[in-house]
């Protein structure tokens, strides 16, 4: 579902107390207009595409250049990977495919699109899976119907083990129909940001062997492509933390592509991975479960209507060559043990003030019909062991989960008395005293709690670029001179990285390779 | 007990069962004569691999005429409801070592064989998973009294690092019943595909007397295939054991991994639905028994491991082939591209030209000011294209405008309203086969 950023007195209250920049300022008036969050992903819509394979260089973050291939849109430069097609489903997706690769071994290039059915390839020369374009002229066309939405790959047909590896891959994504929001046809795929997770592996032996017409090499040291060993990993085309630049960035103008998810506590976030590489990628996404709802482009139903009922909860996803995985992620502060948001130390530099939704954790409902006048409840037996001895709880209406329908919800004390049974204390938080209506829902909360550890003191640390100087979301603290930096909003890093360790350096060094950091901001940012 | 047997397809020779009755005793198992031989493979780049194989023999070892040591070794298909007996005999070179059949997931009474306390390199390691075929023309029985149901590997239990890789490997199947493959699965046809791989280096040195503590090549360690394998073939050579495809075919697909890396085959164009793992079907939600589909277009096959796929599509017009290839990209032979794990399977049917669409096309304008282009579906699969002409000369159709496609079982097409007064539409259906499509008569 999309939720619309906290809003009402909070967000007042930040524009008040939050002058630090320009930018919190909008952010907080974009929250009083509800904007939707709607990060998507970068790519080229229309259903119409003219694809010229080119040879150019690619930049590895350790400075690294190698020689590849890639698919470039029309008249542009190459790309790695290809650029992305985001098309609507059942819409009629026609590439027409030229070939600009001078290289002796590149003579003949084509595109497959696995998981499509019936694609229609006319025009240049039959090769042993498509048609093929050659340098010397022509173009062949791709036609088929995205009938199905989903995640989809697409790579070179044409000597797959070598053009593959040069950078000849790319993404496809199909959006349900009436739906740009949701991953497939069923609600319960929608999502509040998405992004591309395009895994590649690289042997740079290959592409410099490549650059000299020297491949393959039959003197020792021999090598081929079944002497492939990879030394570099890629997020998007991009070594980490190259992932977390900019997209469009002038400095890699053939790796247009970037890896920097975000979201806010609460947002669901879809991530669309695919394996476009040689090898099998365990996808760690650091922080929380995620929700695998889709393989090959197929959502993991039971039966139609089911939504994905079939999916799992995993921490890391195996993804492995030509699969294409989808899988949703939120983060919520739930479970810490301590309020992420710091309200129990009030001050100005943090959001000390009121009650914030996105410290819920659906999962943790306790969905009980309570009458306005319960003063205890029992829950389901088993539940309560859950739950620990005393917790702040709220209370908000059934089927309203979200404060922003305007149900304010409520904080209550929950202390037990038994295995199953807990008393309600009201009025310890709220400012009003409420009636709540009957059939709330009690959900369980750290609102106000404080951390559960001491943190260590200044002189004994070395700090990360990242670090905020504060444990809290949003917060800021203090650095020693010339430490962090990189965390202007006090937002909460998690690595997403392939859990396959040796993968993620470039070439032996780490920090590298298929690794990126995913950013759970506070609340007021606004997510491009 | 009554002997089974099977006449493993080579390309040419077609799969025969021959009937079985049952004995007085009421238990049945199938039974049959395997030989561990060594042989010599020519790969498609012309050099020449020393290979280990299991050789199908008759009653007595008797020789069974046409039948040769083969990589993989002969397919076992086992009759629903029995057992299995495999008789072993080591016909391999006197200076090789002991063997043994094992089949992953199946339950045996199995007795580990150990190193002797003497021995220089491995005292007391155990050398065999289960009982041993000594060398030089030995014999033993490997008995599973009760067999799962499913799709399975056999393979030497002995030094499985070097003897699986050597060739001592195959498939056995067995259904739950005369056309299902598992409860409520339900099959024609099944296309088995097994993956392996060849290095070349080790087979030398094996064969060579130079594999082993001390020598050229201490260990496994350093392996690194050359050659990449589907049922004993590496493209140009076409994958043996295939069965020619036709209209109304439900099609099975049993993938087994005999190698040690991990293999991705890759469908194109197509669709399956994921049944069973390791010969274990899959269950449906609240473990129910209906199966458990996962509809992917790649198989992820780690070393070792089998699946069991139906195809989605309905079979469609031929004649024309699919592929199916390896997308972890082992698809040379050594150095020579288009190579490896490419295999492609037939489909034929009588006709071959898709019908014509039956009626008339409608034409009408739909509530979004566009027009609606509407036939009735063909059944079997076909999706369709519009195309559109401004003129009709002394020329008829076909006309070669493409307005749009439109997927299989569709009836319409949304179209913009043109801009010329006088528009003419025609529909074909189409079908294809990986991206070959064959178009029927425009209407």
């Amino acid at each position: 579902m999309s939720r619309a950023i906290s809003k009402g007195r909070t967000a007042m209250n930040r524009v008040m107390t939050f002058g630090r920049s320009g930018v919190l300022v909008l952010g907080a008036l974009a929250l009083f207009l509800s904007i939707p969050a709607s990060a998507t992903i970068d790519g080229l819509s229309g259903g119409t595409y003219a694809f010229s394979a080119r040879e150019g260089f690619i930049s590895t973050a350790d400075g690294g250049s190698f020689y590849c291939w890639g698919y470039a849109n029309g008249a542009g430069v190459m790309q790695f990977p290809g650029p992305t097609l985001i098309v609507n489903e059942g819409q009629v997706v026609t590439v027409t495919l030229t070939n600009a690769i001078p290289h002796a071994l590149g003579t003949k290039v084509s595109l497959v699109f696995p998981g499509q059915e019936a694609v229609v390839a006319t025009g240049g020369t039959a090769g042993l899976l498509t048609q093929e374009a050659s340098t010397a002229g022509g173009a062949v066309t791709y036609t088929f119907t995205a009938s199905q939405p989903g995640t989809y790959l697409y790579h070179s047909g044409t000597s797959p083990e070598l053009q593959c590896e040069m950078g000849l891959v790319g993404a496809l994504v199909v959006r349900p129909a009436g739906h740009p929001t949701w991953a497939y046809n069923h609600s319960a795929t929608a999502f509040d940001h998405e992004y591309l997770f395009l895994l590649t592996d690289m042997d740079p032996r290959i592409h410099e062997l490549m650059e000299l017409n020297q491949f393959p090499k039959i003197t020792a040291p021999t090598k081929d492509s079944s002497s492939w060993w990879p030394t570099f990993w890629f997020i998007n085309g991009r070594t980490g933390p190259d992932t977390m630049a900019d997209a469009f960035v002038a400095w890699l103008p053939n790796q247009p592509y970037n890896c920097n998810p975000r979201s806010k506590p609460g947002e669901t976030v879809l991530a669309r991975m695919l394996g476009a590489g040689h090898d099998s990628h365990p996808f760690h996404t650091h922080g929380a479960n995620h929700r695998v709802i889709a393989r090959d482009g197929r959502m993991l139903e039971s039966t139609p209507g089911a939504g994905p009922d079939l999916g799992w909860s995993d921490f890391t996803a195996t993804i492995s060559p030509g699969e294409t995985m989808d899988a949703l992620w939120s983060w919520s502060g739930y479970g810490m043990g301590w309020d992420i948001y710091g309200h129990q130390l009030g001050g100005t530099n943090l959001p000390g003030h009121g009650f914030d939704a996105h410290e819920m954790y659906a999962q943790s409902t306790l969905a009980s019909a309570i009458t306005p006048t319960d003063t205890a409840i029992t829950v389901p037996a088993g539940e309560g062991a859950r739950f620990p001895a005393a917790f702040r709880a709220i209370l908000y209406q059934a089927g309203a989960p979200d404060p922003d329908t305007g149900t304010t919800p409520e904080v209550v004390m929950v202390s037990r008395t038994g295995a199953d049974t807990f008393t309600i204390g009201r009025g310890k938080e709220s400012t009003t005293a409420l009636a709540w209506a009957a059939g709330s829902i009690l959900a369980y909360t750290d609102h106000g709690r404080g951390l559960t550890v001491s943190l260590p003191s200044q002189q004994t640390i070395a700090n990360g670029q990242f670090v905020s100087g504060s444990p809290f979301l949003g917060g800021s603290g203090e650095l020693p001179p010339g430490e962090g930096g990189f965390n202007i909003n006090g937002g909460l890093y998690f690595m997403w990285h392939s859990h396959n360790e040796r993968e993620i350096v470039n070439d032996n060094t780490f920090p590298g390779g298929m690794l990126t950091m995913f950013v759970v901001e506070p609340p007021w940012v606004v997510i491009p | 007990m009554r002997t089974l047997m099977h006449l493993r397809t080579l390309g040419t020779v077609t799969l025969a069962i021959l009937a079985l009755s049952v004995t007085a005793g009421g238990t049945m198992a199938a039974e049959v004569w395997l030989q561990a031989e060594s042989f010599t493979k020519t790969m498609p780049d012309a050099s020449v691999v020393t290979m280990w194989g299991f050789r199908r023999m008759d009653t007595g070892w008797t020789n069974l005429p046409g039948e040769v040591a083969q990589v993989p070794g002969p397919r076992l298909v086992v009759p629903p409801g029995e057992g299995l007996t495999i008789h072993l005999r080591n016909n391999l070179p006197v200076t090789a070592e002991p063997i043994s059949i094992v089949i992953p997931g199946q339950v045996a009474a199995m007795t580990p064989t150990k190193f002797g306390p003497g021995d220089p390199n491995y005292p007391n390691r155990m050398r065999s998973f289960t009982n041993e075929t000594a060398p030089a023309g030995s014999t033993a029985d490997y008995a599973w009294p009760s067999l799962k149901e499913g799709t399975y590997l056999y393979h030497s239990g002995t030094h499985p690092q070097v003897q699986v890789q050597m060739g001592l490997y195959g498939a056995v199947t067995k259904d739950y019943a005369a056309g299902q493959a598992y409860s409520g699965v339900s099959y024609t046809k099944d296309v088995l595909l097994i993956y392996s791989e060849v290095d070349p280096a080790l087979h030398a040195a094996v064969t060579g007397g130079t594999y082993g503590p001390g020598l050229a090549v201490t260990s496994t360690i350093a392996y690194e295939p050359k050659y990449y394998l589907v049922n004993g073939a590496s493209y140009p050579d076409p994958t043996p054991g295939l069965p020619v495809l036709a209209t109304g075919d439900q099609v099975l697909f049993r993938f087994l991994n005999a190698g040690l890396e991990t293999h991705i085959p890759m469908l194109q164009g197509l669709y399956v639905n994921l049944v069973a793992e390791d010969g274990n079907k899959g269950l449906g939600p609240g473990g129910t028994s209906a199966p458990y589909p996962k509809t992917v277009y790649s198989v992820f096959l780690p070393a070792g491991q089998t699946a069991d796929a139906t195809l989605v599509q309905p079979i469609q017009l031929g004649p024309c082939s699919f592929a199916i290839y390896d997308r972890a990209l082992h698809l040379t032979n050594a150095a020579t591209t288009n190579g490896g794990m490419y295999t492609f399977v037939a489909l034929t049917a009588a006709g071959g030209i898709p019908p014509r669409v039956d009626d008339t096309l409608m034409v009408t304008k739909d509530p979004s000011g566009n027009i609606l282009l509407k036939w009735t579906d063909l059944a079997g699969g076909f999706f369709y294209k519009v195309y559109q002409s401004t003129s009709v000369g002394p020329t008829l159709p076909p006309f070669t405008n493409l307005v749009g496609t439109s997927p299989s079982g569709s009836t319409g097409l949304s179209a913009p309203m043109p801009a010329a007064n006088l528009v003419f539409y025609q529909v074909a259906a189409v079908t294809t086969c990986g991206t070959l499509a064959q178009e029927g008569p425009q209407n």
